[in-house]
C-alpha cells in the first residue's frame, strides 16, 4: 500500500467521517420514503420505522469501517 | 492515595513505577464545584447543569465500584445505562437533534430511549481509551474545547458555560496525568469524564458534532469489542495488544489473537516510546476535532 507509520489512521478516520456525510447527504437527497409509508402507517410509526432504518444503516456502516480498517492494519503490521 | 497504599503499576516503564491510583477523583470535586457555581449563578438553566452534574456523580461511583470490586464489562455497561436517569428525570434533553444535511430531526420516543445507552457508550468508551499516560484526560480535553466552540458557533451559551465548568477540571488533571504521569484516574475518572461528554451533548445538542470528535475513541472500543468477539475482561484475553521491550519502546504484538486497539495500530508500523504513543493518540483527537468544527458548519447557521 506504500503508506507507513500511522499516516493509515488518520485516511481512515477521514474516510469514516466523508462516509458518514456522504451518507446523511444521500438519504436526505435520494431517500424519502414517507409518501409511501402515509399510506399505511400513523406519523409516530414512520418516526420509529425511519430511525430503525438509520440505526441499520449505522451498523452497515461500521461493519464496513472495521473491514476497512482490519484490512490496513494487517497490510501495516504484515509490512 | 500513596499513603493509603492506593496505587497503579505504570506499565509501560522498564521499572514498573507504582502512581497514585483513583485521583480522577479530584476531576469529580471540581465537576461538582463549577457545575455547581453555575446553578446558582445561571438559574434559568439550573437544572440542566444539575442533570449533567447527578450524571456525572452516578457514573463516577459506577467506576468507583469498579475501582474496588472490578465489575463485569456486561455490568460496566448495564450499570453505565443509569447514569442516563438523571437527565431523563429533570427532562433536560431536547428531542430534536441536529443532522447534518438533514435538518432537525423529531425523535420524541426514540431519543430518551437513547439516552441511557449514549451514556453508557461516552462512559465506556473513555474507560477504554485509557492505555497510555494523558490519552483519556489529554483527548477529553481537546474533545471539550471542540465542543465549547461548537456551541459558540451554534449560539448555544448554555453548552459554552457547561462545557468551560468541565474542561477546567479536566485540564488540570491532564498537567498531573500527561506522560510521565504522577497520578492515574482510575475507572471513578474516566467514567465521570465519558459521562461528562455524553451528558453534556444529550443537554446541549450537536450529537453528530460529538461523535465526530470522538471517532478515535470510537474505532478503538468498537475494534477492541469486535476483535476479541464482544464483552469480555482483561483475564479472559489471551494476548494483549503490545509490549514493552528492554531498551523502553513499545511494540505492536503480531498475534491475530491480540485484540486491536488504537495503540495496536500506532505502533503497527514500527515500536514507539511511550510519549511518542500519547502526542499521537492525541493529534489523532485533534485531527478529527477538526473534522467536527468542518461538520459544525454543514450542521447549523453558524451564528458568529
Amino acid at each position: 500500500m506504500g503508506v507507513r507509520g500511522t499516516v493509515w489512521i488518520y485516511v481512515d478516520i477521514f474516510f469514516a467521517w466523508l462516509s458518514m456525510l456522504l451518507g446523511l447527504y444521500l438519504i436526505d437527497r435520494l431517500v424519502d420514503l414517507t409518501p409511501i409509508l402515509e399510506e399505511f402507517m400513523s406519523r409516530t410509526q414512520i418516526g420509529v420505522v425511519e430511525v430503525l432504518i438509520t440505526a441499520l444503516l449505522f451498523i452497515l456502516w461500521l461493519i464496513a469501517w472495521r473491514i476497512l480498517t482490519v484490512k490496513a492494519f494487517r497490510r501495516i503490521i504484515g509490512s | 492515595m500513596r499513603g493509603k497504599g492506593i496505587v497503579g503499576v505504570d506499565v509501560h516503564k522498564p521499572n514498573k513505577p507504582e502512581i497514585p491510583e483513583r485521583v480522577g477523583l479530584s476531576m469529580l470535586v471540581g465537576f461538582i464545584a463549577s457545575l455547581g457555581l453555575l446553578c446558582l449563578v445561571d438559574i434559568s438553566s439550573a437544572s440542566t447543569y444539575l442533570a449533567v452534574m447527578l450524571s456525572i456523580l452516578v457514573a463516577a461511583g459506577i467506576g468507583l465500584v469498579d475501582d474496588l470490586k472490578d465489575l463485569k464489562p456486561l455490568h460496566k455497561v448495564i450499570l453505565a445505562t443509569l447514569s442516563g436517569l438523571p437527565i431523563l428525570a429533570l427532562r433536560a434533553y431536547e428531542p430534536r437533534p441536529l443532522i447534518p444535511f438533514v435538518g432537525r430531526v423529531r425523535l420524541t420516543i426514540a431519543y430518551p430511549i437513547a439516552i441511557p445507552f449514549a451514556l453508557s457508550v461516552t462512559s465506556n468508551t473513555m474507560n477504554m481509551a485509557d492505555p497510555v499516560n494523558g490519552a483519556m484526560s489529554g483527548s477529553a480535553s481537546i474533545i471539550i474545547t471542540t465542543l465549547v466552540l461548537a456551541y459558540l458557533l451554534a449560539g448555544k451559551p448554555k453548552g459554552v458555560l457547561a462545557g468551560l465548568a468541565l474542561l477546567g477540571a479536566v485540564l488540570a488533571f491532564y498537567v498531573y496525568n500527561r506522560y510521565p504521569a504522577r497520578v492515574f484516574s482510575g475507572n471513578v475518572g474516566s467514567f465521570a469524564v465519558g459521562a461528562a461528554l455524553g451528558s453534556l451533548v444529550v443537554t446541549n445538542g450537536l450529537e453528530v458534532v460529538a461523535v465526530v470528535a470522538m471517532l478515535p475513541q470510537v474505532l478503538n472500543s468498537f475494534m477492541i469489542l469486535s476483535s476479541v468477539g464482544g464483552l469480555k475482561g482483561k483475564t479472559s484475553i489471551p494476548v494483549r495488544p503490545t509490549r514493552l521491550l528492554e531498551d523502553g519502546l513499545i511494540e505492536a504484538v503480531k498475534d491475530p489473537r491480540a485484540p486491536l486497539t488504537l495503540v495496536r495500530m500506532i505502533l503497527a508500523s514500527s515500536p514507539k516510546r511511550e510519549a511518542e504513543v500519547a502526542r499521537e493518540f492525541l493529534t489523532l483527537t485533534a485531527f478529527s476535532s477538526f473534522l467536527a468544527i468542518i461538520t459544525v458548519f454543514l450542521t447549523v447557521e453558524v451564528w458568529v
